[in-house]
């Protein structure tokens, strides 16, 4: 008898135990999850609260305390809780929660190159027509281009995401030469100053050889010469004259050495052997300024400058992927007060803050003559006049693109006997075939 | 009589055990069994959470699976990997096993199987990161630094095809011998020392005394760990990220489990990754049976 109680009570405390873990808030390790935001989501206090992610990024994540506090003081009846998640599971996060029964946050801030697969199920909210009106009348085509499915928009965008156009230069390497303003005299520099050692380059001249600057660069350069890569069908040819030129010219840097790959394969990015002093010069978007003032403590115009890359081909062009969005999930509790949030922070006088104090450039043709922005923003300022001449990149992935398209670079680096049509047309095939986002945006 | 109230009490003995095992199987089924089930559901689906519409695709996935190269790369680089590793994990925790066997002192022993143990529980993503920037790194790496000292100019490492491969083998060796260390030390240290004494006297030198003598007697340890190593390696996943996320160059390093990760998360392919999963699976069983078959011990010194 007693040994059968006690194997009764053995046996209740193990499930019990069991249930207790299974049964366990999700949320209680990663602190905020579609458990926990479906809690706050609700009504407290008569007020509805708005859960808002975004990723760990110090300046950016302050921007937006600091617009859901004003979105807050001009709409009592809302609360916004803003969330950050470290990037490196940010977008694994905004999948698992877009996938969840229960309700999810209400706003999410996503990079354009991951959209794509969050816009491809049914999972997003589709924009409101008055702000899909202001798209039209308002913002810059390439800032648009990824947040389009079948003629309707899935996002709204806050910055136009551009990574060519200006580069980082060391001043105290320069010294008192001026910097190069034409594209012959940036290879001279480059060519006079790089220092090889196997397969390091120990002092860089121009540096463009790393996952984002490589390939908008090359693409700039295809443009510039008046030719083009994006064909009429959807596909991807890079083997044209213009693009066999422009591959020449940037495996003669490689080959020179001027770079090596190094960037390439660490994933790190280029402007850091600029600030380090390891190189002269480093191809990289305007958030590169704040890289070296608050991760170097470097200070602008003593240690760095940004100045504008010159230009290749005759007339300015390039190719720009869409940058950073607002998504509302489908499946958040609060759609209607979330996209008054969104038309918020859209709102030019707002948006323009925050691309400020995120060193963004703020994707509405009104804004290319703020003069709030161009006196909080001298250093970025001759970005606004090069922003009409740019396009969007094209619909694929493109971070599947450059994975592709860096790696044929590579293989064409290590090749004794180059063949770049060849490479160019073996990697634009493969582009079109594995790359292409399956829906039309039409 | 008495022998129906042993029966009792066996049947109620009998009893208690299923009872207090029912929790355990319970987690076992639905944390273990039923995932295992599920994924394999899932690979028979054009798969991704994120759609609404997950479309029945039956054997598809596994149609593309045979015509996809970079599969069979993964399956190839998977099995040279666990090949190469696991003999070479076998013979030099075999080797250290047997060199800490034959020290004089227990402190001693104590100290070096802590030493060699100390990289098994450190985390592999984080000593994977460190080797990669401080070891591999080709600006400032102690690879390329010490390749410097002999007059050698730095190379990049992930640039490397086989040589990538090989750097990954090193490290798993690095990050994993201690445990298997631990393992046939205890194997060895109960090999009663009247056998090994036997045979000296007889005038058997020390390596042919561990290879005629030791080593048979610790057959079922080395059965052990050479299932549970293969078994282990062939799901080695964070340091293949780590190292090589995309593959190394030409997907020279392209493992199973990194293929698999690749299509669930890069690519949001799940119902293929599935079946990548579940071509895994097949793999690691097969291996396993071969190993265990091969690897009987039917004696021992008792």
């Amino acid at each position: 008898m007693k040994k059968r109680l006690v194997s009764v009570l053995l046996c209740a405390a193990m499930a019990a135990a069991m249930a207790a873990g299974c049964g366990s808030d999700a949320g209680s390790g990663s602190g905020s999850d579609s458990g926990d935001a479906k809690e706050k989501s609700g009504s407290s206090d008569e007020k509805t609260t708005l859960t808002f992610w975004c990723h760990e990024n110090e300046p950016w994540v302050k921007s937006y305390k600091e617009m859901a506090k004003k979105f807050e003081d001009a709409n009592p009846d809302y609360t916004v809780e803003v969330q950050d998640y470290p990037f490196k599971v940010y977008n694994d996060k905004i999948q698992t929660t877009l996938t969840s029964s229960t309700s999810g946050p209400d706003i999410v801030a996503v990079w354009g190159g991951t959209a794509p697969s969050f816009i491809a199920s049914d999972a997003l909210a589709e924009v409101p027509e008055d702000l899909v009106k202001e798209f039209e009348e308002d913002y810059l085509e390439p800032t648009l281009g990824i947040y389009q499915k079948e003629g309707k928009y899935y996002g709204v965008p806050m910055e136009f995401n551009l990574e060519y156009g200006g580069m980082i230069v060391n001043k105290k390497l320069f010294g008192d030469t001026p910097y190069p303003t034409t594209w012959e005299e940036l290879r001279k520099v480059s060519k006079e100053v790089s220092k090889k050692n196997g397969d390091i380059v120990e002092m860089k001249g121009f540096e463009m050889m790393d996952s984002d600057s490589l390939i908008c660069n090359y693409l700039a350069m295809i443009l510039q010469q008046g030719g083009q890569y994006l064909m009429d069908d959807g596909s991807i040819d890079f083997a044209t004259p213009e693009g066999i030129k422009a591959m020449e010219e940037i495996l003669d840097m490689y080959q020179n050495g001027e770079c090596d790959l190094e960037n390439l394969t660490s994933g790190e990015y280029g402007f850091n052997d600029v600030y380090q002093d390891k190189g002269y010069m480093a191809s990289v978007g305007s958030w590169g300024i704040g890289e070296g003032t608050d991760t170097y403590g470097l200070t602008y115009g003593e240690d760095f400058e940004y100045v504008p890359v010159p230009q290749y081909g005759d007339e300015m062009a390039f190719a720009s992927e869409t940058g950073w969005g607002i998504i509302v999930p489908e499946n958040g509790a609060n759609k209607e007060a979330a996209w008054e949030f969104v038309k918020f922070f859209s709102e030019p006088e707002n948006l323009v803050q925050h691309n400020i104090a995120c060193n963004q450039l703020p994707p509405r043709k009104s804004l290319l003559d703020s003069e709030e922005y161009k006196e909080a923003m001298p250093n970025v300022t001759f970005l606004l006049d090069i922003l009409p001449s740019g396009q969007w990149m094209g619909p694929y992935n493109t971070s599947d693109m450059r994975g592709i398209f860096n790696q044929m670079y590579m293989d064409l680096c290590q090749a004794d006997n180059p063949d770049v049509k060849g490479a160019l047309k073996e990697a634009s095939a493969q582009i079109t075939e594995e790359c292409q986002i399956g829906y039309s945006m039409d | 009589m008495c022998s129906l109230l042993f029966l009792e009490n066996g049947m109620k003995n009998n009893r208690f055990v299923a009872a207090v095992l029912i929790p355990g199987f319970l987690f076992l089924i639905l944390f273990s069994v039923f995932p295992v089930a599920y994924g394999l559901g899932i690979s028979f689906y054009d798969y991704n959470p994120a759609n609404s519409q997950n479309p029945f695709i039956g054997l598809e996935n596994y149609r593309r699976l045979i015509h996809d190269e970079v599969f069979w790369l993964a399956v190839k680089n998977t099995i040279v990997y666990c090949l190469a590793a696991v003999t070479a994990n076998i013979v030099i925790t075999l080797f250290l096993a047997e060199l800490i066997s034959v020290l004089p002192s227990k402190w001693m022993k104590t100290m070096f199987r802590t030493i060699l143990f100390i990289p098994c529980i450190a985390p592999m993503v984080g000593t994977s990161t460190v080797w990669k920037y401080g070891i591999l790194g080709t600006d400032g790496g102690l690879l390329n630094k010490i390749a410097g000292i002999f007059g050698i100019a730095p190379k990049n490492w992930f640039l490397t095809t086989w040589q990538m491969l090989l750097l990954i083998i090193i490290f798993t060796l690095w990050a994993d011998i201690g445990y298997n260390v631990v393992l046939f030390t205890a194997g060895l240290e109960g090999v009663p020392r009247e056998f090994d004494e036997a045979a000296a006297i007889d005038g058997a030198g020390p390596v042919k005394r561990f290879l005629w003598i030791k080593l048979p007697l610790i057959g079922r340890t080395f059965a052990f760990v050479a299932i549970m190593t293969m078994a282990n390696y062939f799901q080695m996943f964070a340091q293949f990220r780590v190292f090589a996320a995309n593959g190394g160059r030409n997907n020279t390093a392209m493992v199973l489990t990194n293929y698999v990760f690749k299509m669930s998360f890069d690519s949001f392919d799940m119902g293929y990754a599935s079946a990548v999963a579940a071509a895994l699976f097949v793999l690691v069983f097969l291996v396993a049976m071969v190993q265990n078959k091969l690897m009987r011990s039917d004696w021992s010194y008792e």
